[in-house]
């Protein structure tokens, strides 16, 4: 929260100086703003956290392969491939590619660079188990320790950035990679500064410079593109898209992506082992108003596991525990669960303690902040407290189990990879199961997922794990969202991204 | 201004001010809507006969946290006030009084405190305790607390050498007595005018701190937590954050006018 208000301070700073910085500049230059979540990077190192991510939307890093709008991984630095075995991945790497340094990348850059990233990142083996890899000129053979027949979606993951690793990274500039752009200044969490790379290998960029600020305060970005201090507004919360809809000054553009807010239920917490309480939880959540008011319509409801955009995704097929927003199942779950509000405070409470829980949620997220309050309501219409907290970093706090019940926003299947989320999330010891869930039949399945080449044989193992997830309620999946981009119409060349990632390119072009 | 009217204005504002206290008293037996009960179906209506100032983003009715809000923000500004004129009284008045190694330590803390702006030590203080109502009243009694002391301060070293003080201490008088009966009710009218002349300044800033996240948090109904949750829809919903504001506006205004007033009207007393 403190944070959060310095933030805001600053971010208003920075967007009332944006003009002036922005007069100095030569040539083509477009600045973009978005909030702390679509553009924060906390260093510029694609090894850390969830840079590398960041960098790729910077337009500073890319990868072997790219995902095109159906999430299909398409040849990027590498030129072509071959699966050998079942484990073994020939892939040749384009031969012009320079890194930012100027340093050619060869496989063994690659190579260096995976394990460098492999060494400094848990989500690296999350995405794919690489037994061994042999770099020859511009050949990498991949071996990987099982069957991975998503590699190439996996390779599309941002955390398999290529860069170049023998070179020193830079505190502040962070890698040399081999993107259209390069950062000239980096100010965690407030702006960076970008030029264009001339040696890019895909063609000159457009632009000469760009401007990105991350500035957490929604409305000072919707007035800084209104009045021409932002080209860009990426990510635009929906509260906004009443101001640009009907202007024809602007286009707004929006694509489903695989975004979702969903509910993480601390499984640490006695109270909430018991399913029936947890399912109580997930009946309260009113999903259609939230979808339908808060985010606009740029979102559906969900009461699956993931969007119905995705083959395996909706709830056809699927035995659905809670599906409707229901108060009333709400207070018969909790009443056969033994919660009643025996000293008359307005809280159901059992064994003498009242059920009283701790909500996280992101704090620059706008769209959770509406949710929190409205699921505060509603859960105190069932006789529930719930006590709302909001990070920045939220990542910490989930980490250190200092939660009940999280509010999350994850992109679940951004490589089109159906293990993605599965290996982060649900699977035991993964990098971001924070609340402790473990089924051995979801553990089983994705075992067999890893070895699946048949697409039906995917979706259908999907569908299994789907189902026993929702049995198990602990988690509640309850909306999949668009993304939305705002911009100027003198920006031309810029493509939506149902990924997420790859937003400033070398097309996006700029008339002045 | 000639003195029925003085007396007048004194009269209509002290009116105001125990209005303002009693709605903000009374106000849970006021409300036509619970001011926290969301209602999506009636997300960001504008102001009509059935929601007289809107609903907000979430389908509250906007009339009715405004007047939750009241209670929050004015029980918080008398309970900061209160604080603040007590402690600063007592101090200033044992450093004016006692002198020596007393009067040297309060007045440097006093110093120590004003070499700060304001409203960047309560922010200061606010973020280093962490966000939260109690916490944001921590530190804006950080703040105002000085401004008493330091008036309690001088008042008592103009007056502790006046002969009738003298006369006291030679009657046999304790420090204590002396210090309530003959320099307390001498120093205490610039006090209290001081003190109401700062409610309005404290509602200001507490909703301040609530503005930027510092003081009182969401969902509760304050008039700065209302307007910070309210930007987004400044273009769309402007009624969201005009009626906080207007409250705000309002009060500040009877609050500074009746501290003039009770000003106006000691400075007459006294000649």
């Amino acid at each position: 929260m403190k944070k959060r208000t310095v933030a805001a301070i600053l971010s208003l700073v920075v967007v009332l100086s944006a003009g002036s910085a922005a007069c100095a500049e030569e040539g083509k230059h477009l600045t973009a703003g978005a909030t702390t979540g679509f553009f924060g990077a906390e260093s510029l190192d694609p090894a850390y956290n969830w840079d590398s991510w960041i960098m790729s939307i910077y337009g500073i890093t890319e990868n072997l392969f790219r995902l095109n709008n159906n999430f299909e991984p398409q040849p990027w630095l590498c030129e072509s491939w071959e699966n050998t075995d079942d484990l073994t991945w020939v892939l040749t790497l384009r031969d012009d590619v320079t890194f930012s340094n100027g340093n050619k990348m060869t496989a063994d850059t690659v190579k260096k660079c995976f394990e460098r990233t492999a060494e400094q990142n848990a989500r690296f083996a999350d995405t794919v188990s690489i037994d061994s890899m042999e770099a020859d000129g511009q050949t990498l053979t991949i071996k990987t320790s099982i069957p991975e027949p998503t590699l190439l979606n996996d390779l599309c993951d941002p955390i398999m950035a290529v860069y170049d690793a023998e070179a020193p990274i830079d505190e502040e500039l962070g890698a040399s990679c081999t993107g259209p752009f390069i950062a000239t200044a980096f100010e965690a969490m407030t702006e960076v500064q970008l030029k264009k790379y001339e040696g890019y290998w895909g063609g000159e960029p457009k632009l000469d410079t760009v401007e990105l600020k991350i500035v957490d305060d929604q409305d000072a970005l919707n007035m800084a593109l209104q009045n021409g201090e932002l080209d860009l507004v990426a990510q635009l919360p929906a509260a906004g898209t009443d101001l640009f809809a009907d202007d024809d000054n602007f286009v707004m553009d929006s694509v489903t992506s695989t975004r979702t807010s969903f509910l993480m239920y601390n499984l640490n917490t006695p109270a909430l082992q018991d399913v029936r309480v947890r399912n109580a939880l997930s009946c309260a959540i009113d999903r259609e108003s939230f979808a339908n008011v808060v985010f606009k319509g740029f979102a559906d409801p969900s009461y699956g596991v993931y969007s119905a955009a995705l083959p395996y995704g909706g709830t056809d097929g699927l035995e659905l525990a809670v599906d409707s927003f229901d108060p009333e199942k709400s207070s018969e779950l909790l009443k056969e669960a033994g919660y009643e509000d025996t000293d008359g405070n307005g809280i159901v409470d059992k064994d003498g303690e009242d059920l009283s829980l701790r909500f996280v949620t992101y704090s620059y997220n706008t769209e959770f902040l509406q949710f929190a309050d409205m699921y505060q309501a509603q859960l105190a219409e069932i006789g529930v407290d719930l006590q709302v907290e909001t990070y920045d970093v939220l990542d910490d706090t989930m980490a250190s189990g200092e939660y009940d019940i999280a509010g999350l926003n994850y992109a679940m299947a951004p490589t089109g990879s159906e293990a993605y989320f599965l290996n982060m999330v649900f699977l035991p010891g993964a990098s971001n199961n924070y609340n402790g869930y473990d089924n051995a039949k979801v553990d089983e399945i994705a075992e067999k997922l890893a070895t699946a080449y048949e697409k039906d044989e995917r979706n259908d193992l999907m569908k299994q794990m789907e189902q026993e997830v929702l049995n198990d309620g602990a988690y509640a999946f309850f909306a999949n969202q668009k993304l939305i981009c705002v911009y100027n119409k003198k920006v031309t060349g810029f493509e939506i991204n149902p990924t997420e990632y790859y937003l400033i390119t070398n097309t996006i072009d700029i008339d002045e | 201004m000639k003195g029925w009217e003085l007396g007048m204005k004194r009269k209509i504002m002290s009116g105001m001010v125990i209005l303002i206290i009693l709605a903000a008293h009374f106000c849970r037996y006021m409300l036509p809507y619970d001011p926290f009960k969301t209602n999506m179906a009636e997300a960001a209506l504008p102001p009509s006969s059935s929601h007289w100032f809107g609903t907000d983003n979430l389908g509250r009715d906007v009339f009715s946290r405004v007047l939750q809000g009241s209670q929050t923000s004015l029980y918080a500004a008398l309970c900061v006030v209160a604080v603040v004129f007590l402690t600063g009284t007592l101090l200033g008045v044992a450093a004016g009084y006692l002198g020596g190694w007393p009067d040297a330590v309060i007045g440097k803390v006093i110093v120590i405190f004003q070499a700060f702006p304001g409203f960047i030590l309560a922010v200061a203080v606010a973020g280093m305790l962490g966000a939260g109502m109690t916490n944001g009243m921590i530190s804006l009694c950080a703040v105002y607390w000085t401004t008493y002391a330091k008036l309690a301060r001088s008042l008592v070293l103009q007056m502790k050498d006046i002969t009738y003080i003298q006369a006291a201490k030679l009657c046999g008088a304790n420090r204590r007595s002396i210090i309530i009966r003959y320099i307390l009710p001498n120093v205490i009218s610039p006090l209290v005018v001081t003190a109401a002349l700062d409610v309005g300044s404290v509602i200001l800033s507490m909703a301040g701190l609530s503005f930027l996240g510092l003081g009182a948090q969401r969902p509760t109904a304050e008039w700065g937590v209302m307007m910070s949750e309210a930007r987004n829809y400044i273009q769309t919903a402007p009624w969201i954050i005009f009626f906080p504001g207007l409250a705000l506006f309002l009060v500040v205004t009877v609050f500074n006018l009746f501290g003039d007033s009770v000003r106006d009207g000691l400075e007459k007393k006294n000649g």
